[in-house]
């Protein structure tokens, strides 16, 4: 009697008086639920405040977590499984007035409707419906071990298809009896309001993979649970939404509260920072309007270098970007995901020319007086041809203002002969050739330019003074060199993002301004001069255009094979497309650059100055509509 | 008038030889009680069965009280002589049960339309003044073959309870025999072999091929086994005895008691014990009154108000709380010794005994599952605890000692019990105050002018 009350007691004092903060504080730590809010991603403006792409507030259909799960492996799941199952059989027998068996038959027909039936009203496949699912309770697994008990998620609805607008979260709500464990609730999504127009710049995102979401194993601060990704999270996948990427994503929220609801602790989420862009969106639409066939055309802001408009065609439709993903891949001959502005390379042709003749006087290969004389090729009619060959006998006596007029290749194989492909590959990296563009845009490929290690022979070096052979850049490539010379010789970065402006990269290229002058003259003609390649196609008789055609010959393209399934592609099929590619670059107003543009067409049947001169025109005019050539 | 007139002259001899102290203590208990429900009921949910409980407790107080005083009235030779018929009665009572209907998926309950009632828990007392009678005058249980019959009286009500089932008053059982067994003057090498033989058979290992199931059953048996691992290519547990026939839902409480330390064991199968615990342990020294997080506590806790009452006074009173519910026990406990230690009749001195053993038996289960230190089996706290049966059980119990109190003789010699050959040392187990009591008695066992005040008065003589 006595022992058993002293062992009370003392179990007493243990528990209550020696154990009583631990076990208060364990009480206090279970009463409480921690949730993480989602974080707000940041909106993409253009430059004038115009909203490209922002967080708006549409509707999810939800499944409860248990029936995405199913009734799972462990004891634990299945038994939630067996839970909810009968409370939603009660529940079915009471708002059905049916019997409990009924009710179980009536229970198990409708989760297989459930799925059905939301895969018919919002259009989405099945096939999607379940890698959603399969993410999500990947997601909240991840989420249950590393908190080490129960979730709140698991026994709330989770979003399987996202995204829907009104019409039909409201079809859906009114078959929402028909279904189990199925809500509707409202959610936010990315909406890209413009649809089509920039949407190569403004890129897209994507769920996070499982080795952005290794990082926070490291470290378990609250901080780090905030800013960290979660399986299942989206993230920037191209585009300013990679680039941008920090900026826009923001901090996700946190908050704690007990079970009666009161919130204990709050750190409220933090919005992700706004993008300006240094588009103009309507200028972008009124230009990418301009291309009809897959091509580029890129406005560059001369002074600041800032880009105004930069149009891939073919476009797509960010909205239904994931639904279009598959015929988007797989379009081998259009490439519609190819941001062609900074990441197609083609050889430039005669848009290379400019340079090489400020290469030529730069390096007083050539004067202002030099002539060479084109009687159509340069020693053999067989090989070094001009483009006139075809035509007429030849140019005759050409100084480099004549030669750039022309394009005359034969004037340009002297020079090239002259330069050696050294020196033509040491012009072609000052102008930023052999690097990325510098948008610093993730697609962005450098360009291509000869491999100095190597000798190469004279043909070579005359090939490369009219943008053939070995160099292939990218149209971005080309309109900053444009630019850069428009300005007078000062190389600059183009600049996208306003906030990344000052990243931007100023090179005087050191070339003295008589060269640049008669290399403006020479662009100013080819488009001013009657007897300019671009006269006939391009000239505007209130804007001084000046500009540069090109006609490059282009290897055709042709289409991949995966003859053995592994993925990687071994073999090249046949051709898809073939044909030329047809260049313009040039600059406007002469006196006064203002801005840069450079327009490509890939696979033209025709030349540069009929296949762009045209759109050269119709884009000047636009340009000046909205007051950039002022 | 006469009537009247006697009653007056026999009046101060019953009031003087009721344990004052002890009714004190009861009534006590039961204000606990009902304070402690009354807080139960303020933190559970509007539509929680607690609701109302506090009102219904206090008529179950009023009755229990009446029941006390017909419990003390009635002299208690006369339950005595008519207990092996109470006996029987309750026993087809309980084999009665077995046929009607069963409330919440348990034969327990005789509905009476009005109240409902429990004969396992009438047994409790019937049980205890049979066996107190059968006891009297014997010394057959001083042999092993003299203990046979106490058991199977134990054995049968035993039996037809576990089937209701309600395993909680059927272990009950148990300890009161051996209580009154061993107060009574058993060897205490024969309770001991019997106690030993009961550990092994329960405790006896016992092979089981669990290769291939997965169930929650076989988890449960694995993680109780002595030892479990392949022979073989099969996948074998060695098993205690009991457990290989406990239901699923008896097993998990066990782990779940064995295991606590275990965190994800404790949240799932040791959730009841966790609550409890949690709110003890928030309780500290004072207590810490109603606070919004222990509120949700208190409602989280399964049957806060019946079998976990001394968590929910724990919680709001503190370790102070706790320690004065058990000492107004040790109150009731020492009276209750007192009057087996005084009174002179063997049936009265048994019957006392084996109230006491019944009640501290509750006692000592309660607390200890209470406060994790036996799994957890469904009993309540007397007095405390909700619960209309129980309530008017215990005050039977209680009242039960009053009459043999007041039937004592009210100044006496230590009389030994009537087998009389040695001097039942056994006493001495009750503790230090027997002693010190036994002294006193021997005492003034000399003293004249005791003597001649002695009266052998036994007051059964009405």
């Amino acid at each position: 009697m006595l022992v058993m009350t002293t062992v009370i007691i003392v179990r007493l004092a243990e528990v209550q008086l020696l154990e009583g903060e631990q076990y208060r504080n364990r009480a206090a730590s279970l009463l409480t639920w921690s949730e993480l809010l989602p974080t707000i991603r940041g909106e993409i403006l253009d430059r004038t405040g115009k909203i490209l792409a922002t967080d708006l507030a549409c509707y999810d259909f939800c499944l409860d977590y248990r029936m995405l799960k199913g009734p799972g492996t462990t004891k634990d799941d299945q038994n939630s499984y067996r839970r909810w199952s009968l409370r939603q059989i009660r529940k079915i027998a009471r708002s059905e007035g049916v019997s409990k068996a009924r009710a179980k038959e009536l229970f198990h027909e409708r989760l297989e409707l459930t799925w059905e039936l939301s895969a018919s009203l919002t259009g989405a496949t099945r096939n999607e419906m379940v890698h959603a699912a399969e993410n999500t309770v990947r997601r909240i697994e991840a989420w249950k071990r590393y908190v080490g008990m129960p979730v709140r998620e698991e026994t709330q609805p989770q979003p399987i298809i996202t995204g829907l607008d009104e019409e039909t979260a409201v079809r859906l709500r009114s078959h929402l009896d028909e279904m189990v464990g199925a809500t509707v609730q409202p959610s936010h999504r990315r909406w890209y309001p413009y649809g089509k127009a920039a949407c190569h710049i403004i890129g897209y995102l994507g769920e996070v993979t499982q080795a952005e979401t290794r990082g926070r194993n490291g470290s378990r601060s609250l901080e780090s649970d905030l800013t960290c990704y979660l399986p299942g999270d989206l993230i920037g996948r191209g585009g300013i939404e990679r680039l941008c990427e920090k900026i826009l994503r923001g901090r996700r929220g946190y908050r704690c509260l007990r079970r009666t609801g009161e919130i204990i602790e709050e750190i409220p989420p933090i919005v992700g920072r706004n993008v300006h862009l240094t588009l103009d969106i309507e200028l972008q639409r009124k230009v990418s309007d301009l291309l009809d066939k897959p091509g580029v055309i890129i406005v560059l802001d001369v002074p600041t270098n800032e880009v105004l408009a930069m149009v891939s065609s073919p476009e797509f439709d960010l909205n239904k970007f994931q639904h279009l993903y598959i015929d988007l891949i797989t379009d081998q001959a259009r490439l519609p995901l190819l941001n062609r502005a900074i990441a197609g390379r083609y050889p430039p042709g005669s848009t290379v020319k400019p340079i090489i003749a400020l290469a030529g006087l730069s390096e007083g290969i050539i004067t202002a007086e030099t002539q060479f004389y084109c009687k159509g090729y340069l020693h053999n009619p067989n090989a070094f041809r001009c483009w006139i060959w075809k035509y007429h006998t030849g140019h005759g006596w050409l100084d480099v203002v004549g030669g750039l007029e022309h394009s005359c290749n034969v004037f340009f194989y002297n020079v090239g002969e002259r330069l050696g492909v050294s020196r033509e590959v040491k012009w072609f990296t000052k102008f930023g050739f052999a690097d990325k563009p510098g948008t610093d845009l993730s697609e962005e490929r450098p360009g291509v330019v000869p491999d100095l290690r190597r000798r190469y022979s004279i043909g070579q070096s005359r090939h490369l003074a009219i943008g053939q052979g070995k160099i292939v850049i990218t149209p971005m490539h080309i309109v900053n060199a444009i630019a850069a010379i428009a300005r007078g010789g000062v190389l600059m970065s183009p600049v996208l993002v306003r906030e990344l402006a000052n990243r931007q990269k100023h090179i005087n290229l050191g070339i003295s301004p008589d060269a640049i002058r008669l290399v403006k003259e020479g662009m100013y003609k080819v488009i001013n001069s009657s007897s300019g390649t671009a006269y006939k196609y391009a000239h505007v008789d209130d804007i001084e255009i000046c500009g540069k055609t090109g006609t490059a010959q282009t290897p055709p393209r042709r289409i991949r094979i995966d003859s053995d399934d592994d993925g990687q592609p071994d073999r090249w099929g046949p051709i898809v497309c073939s044909g030329d590619t047809a260049w313009l670059v040039g600059f406007a107003p002469y006196r006064k650059p203002k801005i840069a543009f450079v327009i490509m067409v890939e696979y033209s049947d025709t030349g540069g100055g009929p296949r762009c001169g045209p759109i050269a025109q119709r884009l000047v005019r636009i340009c000046k509509d909205f007051g950039y050539l002022q | 008038m006469m009537n009247l007139k006697e009653i007056f002259r026999t009046m101060p001899r019953y009031l003087r030889g009721i344990s004052w102290p002890m009714i004190t203590a009861m009534i006590a208990l039961i204000i606990i009680g009902i304070t402690a429900i009354s807080v139960a009921e303020q933190a559970a949910r509007s539509n929680s069965i607690v609701q109302g409980s506090t009102f219904k407790q206090s008529i179950y107080a009023v009755l229990g009280i009446a029941a006390f005083i017909t419990a003390v009235v009635v002299p208690y030779r006369r339950i005595g002589q008519s207990s092996y018929i109470l006996f029987g009665i309750n026993l087809s009572l309980l084999i009665l049960v077995l046929f009607l209907p069963p409330i919440r998926n348990s034969h327990r309950w005789i509905n009476l339309r009005i109240f409902k009632v429990q004969p396992s828990e009438l047994i409790k007392i019937t049980y205890v003044v049979a066996l107190a009678w059968y006891l009297r005058y014997r010394d057959s249980y001083r042999k092993v073959r003299g203990l046979i019959l106490p058991f199977i009286l134990t054995i049968i009500p035993a039996a037809l309870i576990l089937v209701e089932p309600d395993l909680g008053t059927t272990l009950l059982l148990f300890p009161t025999l051996f209580f009154m067994l061993f107060m009574a003057g058993a060897k205490v090498r024969h309770l001991a072999g019997v106690i030993m033989v009961a550990a092994i058979v329960t405790l006896w290992p016992i092979p089981l091929e669990i290769s291939g199931k997965q169930d929650a059953l076989t988890k449960d048996r694995k993680a109780l086994a002595y030892w479990s691992g392949r022979i073989g290519s099969k996948e074998y547990a060695l098993l205690a005895g009991s457990l290989r026939i406990m239901k699923p839902h008896q097993l998990a409480r066990i782990v779940g008691w064995i295991k606590q330390s275990d965190r994800r064991i404790a949240m799932s199968k040791g959730f009841q014990l966790q609550v409890s615990m949690f709110i003890l342990g928030s309780g500290g020294l004072k207590g810490e009154k109603m606070t919004r997080q222990k509120n949700i506590y208190f409602r989280m806790l399964p049957d806060e108000h019946t079998d976990f009452i001394y968590t929910i006074i724990g919680g709001q009173w503190g370790f102070v709380g706790c320690l004065a519910v058990l000492f107004i026990y040790m109150v009731i406990f020492f009276c209750g010794a007192e009057i087996a230690g005084t009174t002179d009749d063997p049936f009265g001195r048994l019957l006392v005994l084996g109230m006491l053993g019944l009640l501290f038996s509750q006692v000592f289960i309660n607390l200890g599952m209470t406060m994790g230190l036996m799994p957890i089996t469904g009993m309540t706290l007397p007095l405390i605890s909700y619960g209309g049966s129980s309530m008017v059980v215990n005050c039977i119990a209680l009242g039960l000692m009053i009459n043999v109190a007041q039937r004592r003789p009210r100044l006496l010699g230590r009389k030994p019990f009537e087998y009389g050959q040695t001097r039942p040392t056994d006493i001495a187990a009750l503790g230090p105050l027997f002693y010190w009591s036994e002294r006193q008695r021997e005492g003034t066992k000399n003293d004249p002018c005791r003597e001649c005040t002695t009266s052998n008065l036994s007051n059964d003589a009405d």
